[in-house]
């Protein structure tokens, strides 16, 4: 006959062992860390004395307080000029069609805006100051100030932007965020990466 | 989450979440990966839990879920299944024969069994989890403990024959 107290003592032997769940737990944790910093981000680079607008990824660093920033920066580019620009950041943000649903992913967290899209024809977010508006065809709307203004950024999730070219040292002393350090802007393989400077 | 927050609720219910995947999958190595993969959502996800009961419910709804993409994987179903052996599958020698009579069972009613028997949901609750109707949920159970029975029942009388 089947016992269900003799299952429940056999069943409370069974664990994957304290090493395993310890390792288990450690694995997550440098997983979701090295995913975090690892993870390019987008940023949209709308230089003064330039004309078009670069939708380009760039690498999350420690001193990213938000998922959403806009700051204005001085920067020196390849040919020794400097030049005033805005810089913008994001999150990575992907949207796909699974199982039927539309799940928006922000940062690596999935978002289903099924309903929204069907309901209003967009989803919005608002987060850090940032009013972002996703719309089914993956065109993304950022609306956020800076200095008091209000600017908005536009882009694709499912087009091919152009990414910034060339590499950019950024003085933090321009910066009006605050936040972030000096920064090396390059060019990898199309995608502009931006990483601490040393 | 914080760190400090995940790594609370992973060791109060990181055997849980084993345990369940074990019992869906049958095998220790699968039942592992599958937790890493809860355990790394738990970690991800900013659901605010009303409770510790709460975040385990989550969480071992997470592990089934998880557990039926890996049986749906193609390459799985290219894999003798477990409930055409004779023998029942087990991890260790620390299994009673109750346990391993339950992992000779289907993977649908050894999941059933052991979240109805050993988590102490009610039927309401493995339906959600399975998302199947509470009526095939009790069907289920019913089945498994005649299968059970069967099984028990043999090895008892093979045992009294010796």
């Amino acid at each position: 006959m089947f016992d269900p107290n003799t299952y429940r003592e056999a069943c409370a032997r069974l664990t994957p062992g304290a090493e395993k769940l310890e390792e288990m737990i450690a694995m997550t944790e440098n997983t979701n860390r090295k995913k975090h910093f690892s993870r390019p981000i987008k940023t949209v680079l709308i230089a003064a004395a330039c004309v078009a607008a670069l939708c380009v990824t760039a690498m999350a660093a420690p001193a990213v307080q938000k998922l959403f920033m806009s700051f204005s920066v001085t920067f020196t580019d390849q040919n020794g000029n400097i030049q005033d620009a805005q810089m913008f950041i994001c999150p990575d943000l992907a949207l796909e069609k699974r199982d039927g649903k539309d799940i928006l992913t922000v940062d690596g967290k999935e978002i289903d805006v099924t309903d929204a899209f069907a309901k209003d024809g967009k989803y919005v977010l608002e987060e850090d100051g940032a009013t972002v508006t996703v719309t089914p065809d993956g065109q993304v709307e950022v609306c956020t100030e800076v200095n008091g203004d209000p600017i908005v950024y536009t882009f694709s999730l499912t087009g091919n932007d152009a990414f910034g070219v060339g590499s950019f040292s950024v003085d933090d002393e321009e910066l009006t965020g605050g936040e972030i350090g000096s920064y090396i802007v390059t060019d990898q393989n199309g995608a502009m990466e931006v990483t601490p400077a040393e | 989450m914080t760190n400090d927050a995940f790594e609370r609720l992973a060791r109060a219910y990181g055997d849980a979440v084993f345990r369940v995947a074990f019992h869906a999958l049958g095998s220790r190595m699968d039942a592992e990966d599958v937790s890493q993969t809860a355990l790394l959502k738990l970690y991800q996800t900013d659901k605010p839990f009303a409770s510790d009961d709460h975040a385990k419910h989550w969480l071992l709804r997470v592990t089934v879920n998880e557990c039926r993409k890996l049986l749906r994987a193609p390459w799985r179903k290219r894999v003798l299944p477990l409930e055409d052996y004779d023998a029942p599958t087990s991890a260790s020698e620390d299994h009673s024969d109750v346990l391993a009579a339950v992992m000779a069972l289907k993977p649908k009613y050894r999941l059933c069994v052991y979240l109805y028997y050993y988590e102490d949901w009610s039927v309401r609750e493995v339906a959600r989890a399975l998302e199947a109707r509470e009526s095939t949920v009790q069907t289920w159970l019913a089945r498994a403990r005649e299968k059970l029975k069967q099984t028990l029942s043999g090895e008892q009388e093979a045992k009294d024959y010796v």
